[in-house]
């Protein structure tokens, strides 16, 4: 078993490019998808469970935007496509998740510190 | 083949040349008698071929690799590396050889194969996926 459990980003590829991700204080969500359920009580004191499925995916990803390779055009076209691409996503443990995902929100850069934050989502995103 | 070869070794020898010919290398050439002579034992074993069209090389696997989705990995394809590829060398210290090839591989694989699979592959597989990296640096 890995003693590595947290970390950089080690590889982020979307449709074939490799993006660099922000290391120090990065922090990305990755969603395995499935269901998520509310609870909610009866009049009589019974409980009952609403059960959703969720979109997989990862969001909170500061992508650091090389603008000579034109990266944030690549994202907004990817987004204007409309189309899920595969994604895979390398963790500092070597643990890689792979999925067919589509940006989700706004496609935009800071200039302050060159970073976009990516969320992607699609049905399914699994290790690999 | 009686040898355990599936491919005559003039036909893998053919193939292999046809690959170093492919990206503009002199196949007598002895800068690449070592790459040269691990992809000729693949091709020999009928596991190493180019495809002329999408300007690749495919190797199949000795081990494939099983993935944590169930699926199996058998088989990656290799391009040539474009410059920017390239400069992922220059984030590598001295004693980060490894590390610095299974970066360039993945590139190599446009994408299809991240770290994290290719960290997996076997120790004879990952010799000719080496031989293939060295025709390009």
């Amino acid at each position: 078993m890995s003693g590595v459990r947290a970390g950089d980003i080690r590889q982020l590829t979307i449709k074939g490019r490799e993006f660099d991700v922000k290391g120090e204080d990065a922090n990305v969500n990755i969603d395995l998808g499935g269901y998520q359920n509310e609870a909610a009580i009866n009049g009589n004191g019974t409980a009952y469970i609403t059960q959703r499925r969720k979109l997989a995916g990862f969001s909170d990803c500061p992508l650091s935007i090389d603008e000579s390779r034109k990266d944030l055009e690549f994202l907004q076209e990817l987004a204007d496509a409309g189309e899920f691409v595969p994604v895979n996503l390398t963790l500092a443990s070597g643990v890689t998740y792979s999925g067919s995902l589509i940006p989700i929100g706004e496609i935009k850069k800071a200039t302050g510190d060159g970073t976009l934050a990516l969320e992607m989502r699609g049905a399914r995103f699994e290790q690999i | 083949m009686d040898n355990g070869k599936k491919v005559a070794p003039e036909v893998a020898a053919e193939e292999v040349n046809r690959i170093l010919a492919f990206f503009g290398l002199d196949p007598a050439s002895k800068d690449f008698a070592e790459p040269r002579t691990k992809m000729l034992r693949a091709a020999e074993d009928g596991r190493l071929m180019l495809d002329e069209e999408t300007q690749s090389v495919t190797l199949i696997l000795l081990c494939p690799i099983v993935l944590e989705n169930g699926k199996t990995c058998a088989e990656m394809s290799f391009i040539e590396p474009s410059a920017g590829d390239l400069k992922v060398i220059d984030r590598y210290k001295d004693n980060e050889s490894m590390a610095r090839t299974i970066h360039l591989l993945s590139k190599m694989t446009d994408g299809s194969s991240p770290i994290g699979v290719l960290e997996r592959v076997k120790a004879r597989d990952f010799a000719v996926m080496g031989a293939i990296a060295q025709l390009f640096f």
